[in-house]
């Protein structure tokens, strides 16, 4: 019976170890599990709350983005490029804080660039900062200003020409400040007037 | 057996043996709950996929619909986007870009497009763009009135300056000082006083012929600064030419005149070297005459009579007697010469010539009847059956009035019309002087009719109608006109007089009615109801058929400033009328066909009213991928550029 006893104090005193091993490995595990789908929660929280300022941010773009769509040189391309990634990143930052997810949130990167469909481009980068099972996430969206032209005016465009002269014009030119007749590009031809030098690039126009 | 030696089942001892409990809670719960978690995480993953799919395809059809046609915005003031850039392809890729899709056949974009083709969709273009372009073409004209005043004052006060200077120019030969020289020239009674006058006129005249050219420079130099201020080349070269001619016109009369005076002094310093000779002739046999004098005196004078030879003394006063004579001669020759100067002198006062603001009415009035009359043209509208939409099935009113008015003026902007000289008259863009198939693309929205004479006659005939009844309580308003009447059926007995007096209103009204149609395309305004002063018809010339009777105004030179401030209507005056009260929907219509005609010419047919869209509905289904749960999600919305 003594032995008996001591075999259950000894079981007693195993079980407690047990449990307390048991609960030293699994509580851990647990709560970093736990903790992690909380974190996976909340990421989905903070991808509503980036995307909302993502386009909110397009939205605010599409006015002073305006005077930097649409270029014809590389040069030009670039200063555009530069100029609108440091509007895009000032207007981001300003939304994050807005939407109260400053510390929910670490901005990796933005990035603006033009895209093959003549917009820009809008790149985020950004990771969570609580512990989820998502990590960096990346999102694109296409930037545009509230209306850029597409530069088609069709091939039968209509020039200017003068009340003496030979050449026909594009409408801004300085030489049509006495006079100014539209005519449609195929008439002026037919009658005579060539292009004129300061308005059309004849390798443009050859090509 | 337990403790206390009872016996316990193999469950109950196992439930009471807490060993293994948390592993059970590892084994079989835990996984639970991890499936669990699993289960949402997949289906929040779903559901963030589904709304990042929507907010992208909506960004990316914002981003597509601010594209807009350079052409149909220019020519229009339309923003509408035409099918050159893809739509499903920038939804595609971006959607790649963001991860939702990893192919591009996972998704299927269908998007239906509100092409410019639909009625409701065009008439909320012209809606849009009516607000933009005929506010901006009034503000411009606002800005071009206020700096065509501007300019008229400035203008008036460069012409009123040329106007002084050639005044003056012409007083030139109107100089008194001249004359009272010549007049001096002629009673000069010694040759002396001759050549005195003789040369101070030589000096006035080299004053006068420095202060002529100077003054001409001036002239000039004016003329350039008002030319200059003409921005229509054509009018400016054409006064340029005529003043030009005109100012070297009085710069040859002054050297003609000053070549006369020279001519007339050379023929005075001829007479005056003639009478110098004969002064130094007359000098010559004054000093023979003294000479004999003495020696007549000498001989006199001797004392010893018999050596007094008189046959001497005679000859020595025949001598004598004709030296006398000699010099009378040459007095008288002398008195001649003098005489002579009457005649070569003239004395001549010119006449002014026609100020200069008759002279600028001229020329502006020769330049304006060159323009005067308008030429209807005879070109048609080639309008194929696929541009056609007049004969479109659609039925639609405009419910505001406001609407209508809105675009009407809208279509005067950008259409161009006959209408020359309306000062309501606002254009789009230089829409309105811009060469086009025809130049009556209103009057074909308001009649329909392809041809220019058709339709032209068609818009005389409305335009009569509306003159009929004006002209006719213009007539019964005015007294001396129904007593001019009154006298004409005096003689015919009752009840044809009261006949012949009502188509003799009739008739008037609708003869003075059909010159003011002529006059408002020849490009005046005339007035809503005409004062009596104002008709341009005689009944009595119209009984006797006599066309002579009628009356045109001209143009004046400031009117096209001053009928900013009347209030006379012009024929696009009557061209809005006709608009607003004509069916919307055939406005609608022939503004369609007209807006397809120039697209296709412009673009050599390879385009059409409905390629150009302004709004989309989007249909979007796509299958998850790489998800622990998959399905096809579906989406679909509607964005437009309105508003």
């Amino acid at each position: 019976m003594c032995i008996l006893n001591r075999k259950s104090k000894m079981m007693k005193k195993d079980e407690g170890g047990s449990i307390a091993l048991e609960a030293i490995v699994t509580f851990p595990i647990m709560m970093i599990i736990m903790i992690t789908l909380f974190g996976t929660l909340i990421s989905y929280y903070v991808d509503e709350r980036v995307t909302w300022s993502a386009l909110n941010t397009r939205d605010e773009m599409s006015l002073y983005s305006m005077p930097f769509m649409g270029h014809e040189k590389i040069i030009q391309e670039k200063i555009n490029t530069n100029v609108l990634n440091e509007l895009s990143k000032t207007i981001f930052k300003k939304e994050i804080h807005n939407k109260g997810i400053e510390n929910l949130v670490k901005i990796i990167s933005t990035k603006i660039e033009f895209d093959g469909f003549g917009f820009a481009q809008f790149e985020i980068k950004y990771q969570y900062k609580l512990l989820s099972l998502n990590r960096v996430k990346q999102i694109y969206i296409p930037l545009s200003a509230a209306a850029v032209s597409d530069g088609e005016q069709f091939k039968e465009a209509t020039v200017y020409i003068t009340t003496y002269g030979e050449k026909y014009h594009k409408a801004d030119c300085f030489h049509l400040r006495k006079s100014k007749f539209g005519i449609v590009i195929n008439l002026a031809k037919e009658k005579g007037y060539t292009a004129c030098k300061n308005c059309y690039d004849f390798v443009a126009e050859e090509r | 057996m337990d403790d206390k030696g009872r016996k316990r089942g193999a469950f109950r001892y196992t439930c009471d043996d807490q060993r293994g409990g948390i592993s059970i809670l590892l084994v079989i719960i835990l996984p639970v709950i991890i499936l669990g978690c699993v289960l949402t995480y997949s289906l929040l993953q779903l559901i963030e996929n589904e709304n990042e799919m929507q907010k992208l395809a909506y960004a990316s059809s914002e981003s597509y619909l601010s594209r807009y046609n350079g052409f149909i915005f220019n020519e229009f003031g339309i923003l509408a986007n035409t099918e050159d850039l893809s739509f499903e392809n920038l939804t595609k890729q971006y959607a790649i870009k963001n991860k939702l899709i990893t192919n591009l056949s996972d998704i299927t974009i269908e998007s239906h497009r509100d092409t410019l083709t639909d009625p409701e969709v065009f008439i909320n273009a012209l809606n849009n763009a009516a607000v933009v372009v005929v506010t901006q073409s009034a503000l411009e004209k606002g800005f071009e009135i206020f700096e065509q005043n501007k300019q008229l004052a400035k203008f008036k006060t460069l012409m009123d300056r040329l106007s002084h200077t050639e005044k003056k120019l012409e007083k030139y030969f109107e100089k008194n000082e001249i004359n009272l020289l010549k007049m001096s020239l002629l009673d000069a009674k010694s040759v002396d006083m001759l050549g005195n006058y003789k040369n101070s006129i030589k000096q006035y005249l080299e004053k006068l012929s420095r202060e002529f050219e100077a003054d001409m420079r001036i002239l000039m130099n004016q003329l350039s600064e008002v030319v200059d201020m003409e921005k229509n080349e054509a009018i400016s070269t054409v006064f340029y030419n005529q003043k030009y001619e005109e100012f070297i016109n009085i710069e040859d009369s002054f050297l003609k005149w000053c070549k006369e005076i020279s001519d007339e002094l050379e023929a005075v310093d001829k007479i005056e070297e003639k009478i110098r000779v004969i002064e130094m002739d007359i000098t010559i046999l004054e000093f023979e005459l003294t000479e004999i004098q003495s020696d007549i005196e000498k001989l006199a004078s001797e004392e010893d009579v018999e050596n007094l030879n008189e046959f001497e003394i005679d000859n020595l006063h025949l001598i004598k007697e004709q030296l006398v004579s000699s010099i009378d001669a040459y007095n008288a020759d002398i008195e001649r010469l003098l005489n002579e100067v009457d005649s070569v002198v003239k004395m001549e006062i010119k006449e002014t010539g026609k100020s200069i603001y008759e002279s600028i009415l001229d020329a502006l009035y020769k330049l304006e009847q060159n323009f005067s009359g308008i030429e209807i043209g005879d070109k048609k509208l080639e309008i194929p059956d696929a541009l056609d939409h007049t004969k479109d099935t659609f039925h639609f009113e405009s419910e505001l009035f406001s609407q209508k008015v809105l675009i009407s003026e809208y279509l005067l902007t950008v259409f161009k019309s006959y209408d020359r000289n309306c000062p309501r008259k606002f254009e789009f863009n230089d829409r309105l002087t811009t060469e086009r198939t025809i130049n009556g693309e209103i009057e074909y929205i308001i009649t329909g009719e392809s041809e220019e004479q058709n339709s032209m006659s068609k818009i005389r005939l409305s335009i009569i109608a509306l003159r009929i009844p004006s002209n006719l309580l213009s007539l019964m308003q005015s007294s001396d006109k129904l007593k001019q009447l009154g006298q004409l059926t005096v003689a015919l007995p009752q009840p044809w007089r009261a006949i012949a007096f009502s188509s003799g209103i009739l008739l008037w009204s609708t003869a003075e009615s059909y010159t003011d149609v002529n006059a408002l395309l020849k490009g005046e305004g005339v007035a809503m109801i005409k004062k009596s002063t104002d008709w341009r018809t005689d009944i009595k010339a119209l009984l006797k058929a006599d066309s002579s009777s009628q009356k045109y105004s001209s143009i004046k030179a400031d009117d096209k400033v001053k009928n900013n401030m009347n209030s006379n209507l012009y024929y696009q005056d009557y061209l809005r009328v006709l608009l607003y009260v004509q069916s919307f929907e055939k406005t609608i219509k022939r503004t369609m066909t007209l807006f397809e005609l120039e697209i296709n010419q412009s673009s050599e047919a390879r385009y059409t009213l409905s390629n150009f869209s302004r709004g989309h509905i989007v249909t979007i289904k796509w299958k998850d991928s790489g998800r622990l749960l998959s399905r096809m999600h579906q989406l679909g919305f509607f964005n437009s550029i309105d508003p």
